[in-house]
Formats: structure tokens, sequence, C-alpha cells
């Protein structure tokens, strides 16, 4: 085989591997995104289910937080990004809700089921505040890979992802609805 | 143990150390003669009895000084050491002459490649509540180049087994070398990225665990340090640390003689672990 030849041959050879490497990168890292979504609906899920077992016990102290929960808040499977942060941002209006209306009703407060529902919200939020972290982790590493020379080459049609913000809320503007 | 006791017992093996030591030199000088012929041609003839009697003589010399360090520091340590650690560590066990268990640091541990385990001085008990075992550690291998074999420290330092009130689902294991063929997981803090390498096969407990207040008390915790760091948390409610510092505590020195420097010493070295123990609980 001629020199000529055999050097295009390892250059289109090169090309080949490396088209194919990259292109599986832009994918894995789609499919881990997913993935960190999906762990952001498990962990509001349980945060949901967390808030509304204490709902129960709250139940004659917060009517409206109550119904707030049921009606508003409708968590299902493969929610869209806007979605899981709407969802967010309702839940932590009414987890706000309940510390503040929990400090008006000390017997309420110290009550033992109480207490360890309120601990168990802190886990359940502790862990949805990992998610959102390795959401947005896997996040920015897409957003690299597809922005980066030579890469950026082949990321045609593939636009950044948004990361997921959730607003700042702020416990001593809660607006308490009786 | 009363001091009068220890300072007998401390003179009495350096006494057998000195023998011993002389035993070692004699051997040596026995051995040797035969090379340089020192007394002339009578001694040649018998040349093959005079070397063989020198190797035992240095090898009872070798054995005298390893029995008499092993007493030493079953006696006089054992006695002085658990006396210092007694107000510190609830239900206090400790022996000179016992380790952690191998296999269980080297399942939650990535240590660089070993064949010589040697652990010794054994803590355990409780110290604030936790549930501990701390001992030296020292790693060796062998390494063959061309015509020499060479014995390599890979690792020298404490080993440190502590009960943590986290819950995890997955193994973490947060070190400073680099683990083959495993990549390890990035988070949002960049030295933190550069100065430890994070394995688990659970990345969301990464991120529930290592939380930005969490690494920057890693990195400082790290700081403070003048050797590598292994940590690992475990589902099993234990924290396995490894700290590679060469320093090899609550060890008597062949010109110990006075009681109380041995104990100063041992104190600020019990200090030293104390402020490594305070600074991982504090992590919590």
């Amino acid at each position: 085989m001629p020199a000529p030849l055999i050097v295009l041959v390892v250059i289109i050879s090169v090309v080949l591997f490396w088209t194919i490497s990259v292109k599986n990168n832009f994918t894995r890292l789609d499919i881990k995104i997913s993935e960190a979504l999906a762990g952001i609906e498990v962990a509001l899920e349980k945060r949901y289910d967390m808030l509304n077992k204490l709902l129960d016990v709250t139940k004659s102290y917060m009517k409206h937080e109550t119904e707030t929960l049921e009606k508003v808040i409708s968590l299902r499977k493969g929610m869209a990004l806007d979605e899981l942060v709407s969802a967010d941002n309702k839940l932590n209006e009414i987890s706000s809700n309940l510390v503040a209306y929990a400090e008006n009703y000390p017997e309420l407060k110290s009550s033992e089921v109480f207490v360890e529902l309120q601990k168990g919200i802190i886990e359940a939020e502790e862990h949805l505040q990992a998610a959102r972290r390795l959401y947005n982790a896997n996040v920015t590493a897409y957003n690299t890979a597809i922005a980066i020379f030579p890469d950026k080459l082949l990321a045609n049609g593939l636009c950044p992802k948004t990361f997921y913000e959730v607003e700042n809320y702020k416990k001593s503007d809660v607006d308490v609805n009786l | 143990m009363d001091k009068q006791k220890l300072m007998a017992s401390l003179k009495r093996q350096r006494n057998i150390k000195l023998l011993a030591v002389g035993l070692i030199a004699f051997g040596l000088i026995l051995f040797f003669s035969n090379f340089f012929n020192f007394f002339g041609g009578f001694y040649t003839e018998i040349s093959m009895s005079t070397a063989f009697s020198g190797m035992l003589i240095i090898l009872l010399g070798a054995l005298v000084l390893a029995h008499s360090n092993k007493i030493l520091k079953k006696e006089v340590v054992e006695a002085l050491v658990f006396e210092i650690l007694l107000d510190d560590i609830d239900g206090l066990v400790f022996t000179t002459d016992r380790s952690v268990d191998e296999d269980e640091f080297k399942q939650h541990i990535t240590f660089p490649g070993y064949d010589s385990f040697n652990s010794n001085d054994l803590i355990s008990g409780a110290y604030r509540g936790h549930q501990l075992e701390i001992s030296d550690l020292h790693l060796t291998r062998t390494e063959h180049t061309g015509k020499s074999t060479t014995t390599v420290t890979v690792f020298e330092g404490k080993i440190i087994k502590l009960a943590m009130p986290i819950k995890l689902e997955s193994e973490i294991k947060i070190s400073q070398l680099s683990p083959l063929f495993s990549k390890s997981i990035d988070l949002e803090d960049v030295e933190f990225n550069k100065l430890f390498n994070v394995n688990s096969l659970d990345e969301h407990e990464v991120f529930y665990l290592l939380t930005p207040p969490m690494m920057e008390k890693i990195k400082a915790f790290q700081k403070t340090l003048d050797g590598d760091l292994y940590m690992t948390f475990s589902p099993n409610g234990f924290l396995y640390l490894a700290i590679d510092n060469h320093i090899n505590d609550f060890e008597l020195k062949i010109t110990d003689q006075d009681v109380k420097e041995i104990v100063a010493r041992f104190k600020n070295e019990w200090q030293l672990v104390k402020d490594i123990l305070d600074q991982v609980i504090e992590m919590f």
C-alpha cells in the first residue's frame, strides 16, 4: 500500500474515532442530566410526602396550606424543569409558612410527632439541595462540553441546558394567610 | 504503675540493650576477623568455627535487643500512655502489640500498593461520645531494580476508625492520591477538586455529604496535617481516616532515662492526635 494512502487511512480513522468519542460524550452527559432531573423529582416527592404528613398533624391550624398542597401542587413522573421549579417554590412557601405558624402554637411546636416530622423535612430538604447541586454540576459539564473547541464543531443543533434555580424564599417576608 | 518501678524498668532494659549491642559488636568483630587475619596463622585454621560463632552471637544479640524492646514497650509505654489517655477516652483499652483489623481497613481505604502491613499501639474506646480505634501504621513495599532490592515506605502514620452520626447509602472515598482506573467526581469547589479525589458509586450521596461548608472544613483540616489524607465515609456508620504524616507515636528512644520527660513527650503526641479528632468531630 502506498505511503500517502496509509496516511489518509490513519487520518480518517483518527477523525472517525474522535467523532464517535465526542458524540458519545454528548449523549452520556445528556443522560446524566436526565438522571439528575429524576433525582430532583424523587427528592421533591419525598419532601412533599413529609410536608403532607406534617400538615395532617397541623390540619386544624393550617387549613389553607393543606388545600394548597393537595390542589396546587400535583407532582407526577417526568415533569419538565420549569414545572419542578414551580412545585419546589410552592413547597418552599408552605414549609416557611409552617415554621412561622408553629411559632404561634407552642404546644404544637413541642409535640413529639411535630418534632420528628420536622427532622424528616430537614433531611428531605438536604437531599433536595444535593439533587439540585448534582443536576447543576451535570448541566455545567454538558454546557462546557458543547462549547469547547474542537468538540463544538460536532455540537450542531445542541443548545446549552438551563440551570435549576429556585427562588431564595425569605422567611421574614412570608405572607401568612389564615 | 509506680514511677520508681518505671525508672527501674527503664534502667534494667537500657542495660540489657547495652549488653545486646555489645554482643552484636563482639559477634561482628569475631566474624570479620577471619577476613582481616588479625591473629596470625593459627587463627586462619579455625576461621570457619569463629565465623559461625560470630554469626550466632550477632543473632543472639539481635534477639535480646528485639525482646528487650518488646518488654520495655509493654511495661513502660502501656502504663504511661494508659494514664495519659484515661481522662479523655471512656472504656479505654490500650495495647502496644495489638493492631487494627487489616482486612477492614484494606476494604475501606485504598492505600498505595504494599507488601507489608505493620500496625501497633492500638487505642480503643469512646472519645467525646464517639466510638473509636486508633493505631500506628507502617506500610512497606519491596522494589526490585535490576541488581538491587530496596524496601520503600509507602505509608507511615495514623489510622483512625471513628463512629459518625451521618447515615449514608453508599461509601464515599476522599483521598489525595488518584486510584487507577477510577474517575473522580467533580464538585463545585475547584480548589477541593484539585486537592482531593472523590470516589463513590452514588453521586447523589457525594453531593449530599459534601456540602460547601463540609468541603471548606475538609480543606481546612487537610492544611493542618503534614501529610496525605485519606477519608472514607462508610454506610456502616464509621469514618475511616488515614494520615500519612510519618509520625510514630508513643515510642521510646534509647536515650530515654527520665520518666517525666517521657510523659511530657507522650502528652504532646496525644494532644496532636486529640486536635485531629476534635477537628474531625467538628465536621459533623
